[in-house]
């Protein structure tokens, strides 16, 4: 497949995953208003069993909770279809890091593992390619989960300034298999792939990792087409 | 008057609901599927606020925007949309929108904007009656 058919490939799929997560997001709209008309209906009964309108009313926040769940799903994945809309664009960086450990989390569960979220700013603007900072992270954070061992947290974190850096620490397991050399060689060769700088710190007991890159590498590999 | 807002959607089930729990707090409710039938009731009828989709059949949201504030440049419009990013929130505040909601919104959220819309809509108002009074008494040498 050439690179054009490749691009034109991947452009639609993020379509149809738009349109749909877009479809989804309606639905949930509609289930939320329903749930809140049956409780509008409740609260206006008289001489209604005080017992049993405290069950409908828990049950109808049991539903609510799993609106909760699938907005912050489809929201987030609807974000992430639109990612591949233009190269380059001005993204709120906090918003898509919720969205990929909103999206990732999925996949580290199946690994035993937890991503643990903790941001220096409420949101910051940058000028990246979204698409590629999800690919990137997504192949940190699953190199790091094959690595770490099971029950182990993977946290997520910034530092807000010129320029802009994200962390990913975490502490492998002592009886951890995959050896920590091996892991640093991995994700060298995802810095590799994606032309950047990443910083890797391992602790001396070698049970720390800890990855450090700047958003302002990417932005510059991009301007300059290397990405 | 009346409280009284404009909710355009193309999902119908989702404008009865809303509609039927703003009423029952006693907010007057107009809705319209899609773009055209909205900018024709807005055209008729004076609304406090519009709570608009994006991605509509038709002229989309952005579109139904700039049409209506052309018709009706004083009129508050708010995106109410679940395909909020940042680059469609920058183009409707561009355009004139006065905020992008996110779908499905709190209805506390959406109680609280219509009252806000209420308030601002009564103080344009008595701003143009007060600029038409003094442009009469400027006109009439009084």
């Amino acid at each position: 497949m050439s690179e054009s058919a490749g691009i034109d490939a991947l452009k639609f799929f993020a379509k149809i995953t738009s349109g749909s997560t877009h479809e989804l997001n309606n639905i949930v709209a509609i289930v939320n208003e329903l749930g809140g008309s049956i409780e509008d209906k409740i609260n206006s009964l008289e001489n209604f069993d005080p017992d049993k309108t405290v069950k409908i009313v828990n049950s109808i926040n049991k539903i609510y909770a799993q609106i909760e769940r699938a907005k912050s799903l489809t929201k987030s994945l609807n974000r992430f279809s639109h990612s591949v809309d233009s190269t380059i664009e001005n993204i709120d960086i906090i918003q898509l890091l919720k969205d990929a450990a909103t999206l990732f989390r999925y996949f580290v569960k199946l690994e035993s593992a937890n991503i643990v979220e903790n941001y220096s700013s409420e949101s910051f603007p940058i000028r990246t390619n979204p698409f590629l900072l999800f690919l990137l992270l997504f192949k940190c954070i699953q190199t790091i989960c094959s690595g770490i061992g099971s029950q182990r947290d993977i946290f997520l974190s910034t530092e807000t300034g010129n320029p802009f850096k994200i962390y990913l620490k975490c502490i492998t397991r002592d009886d951890v298999t995959v050896s920590l050399e091996q892991l640093i060689c991995s994700l060298n060769e995802i810095a590799n792939l994606f032309s950047i700088e990443l910083k890797i710190e391992s602790g001396a007991d070698k049970c720390k990792i800890a990855i450090e890159f700047n958003v302002g590498n990417i932005n510059q590999n991009i301007n300059r087409g290397v990405l | 008057m009346k409280t009284k807002v404009l909710i355009v959607d193309d999902e119908e089930e989702f404008l009865e609901a809303l509609a039927e729990r703003l009423e029952s707090r006693g907010i007057s409710v107009a809705t319209a599927s899609d773009g055209v039938k909205a900018i024709q009731l807005v055209e008729r009828e004076t609304f406090h606020a519009v709570f608009l989709d994006y991605a509509m059949p038709g002229i989309n949201g952005l579109e139904t925007l700039k049409i209506m504030l052309e018709r009706k440049p004083d009129l508050l419009i708010y995106l109410l949309t679940g395909r909020a990013t940042l680059h469609t929130g920058v183009e409707a505040v561009k355009l004139g929108a006065k905020d992008v909601i996110e779908k499905p919104a709190e209805l506390s959220e959406l109680i609280d904007i219509i009252k806000k819309s209420e308030s601002e809509h009564t103080l344009a108002l008595e701003k143009k009656l007060k600029d038409s009074i003094a442009d009469i008494l400027k006109t009439k040498g009084w």
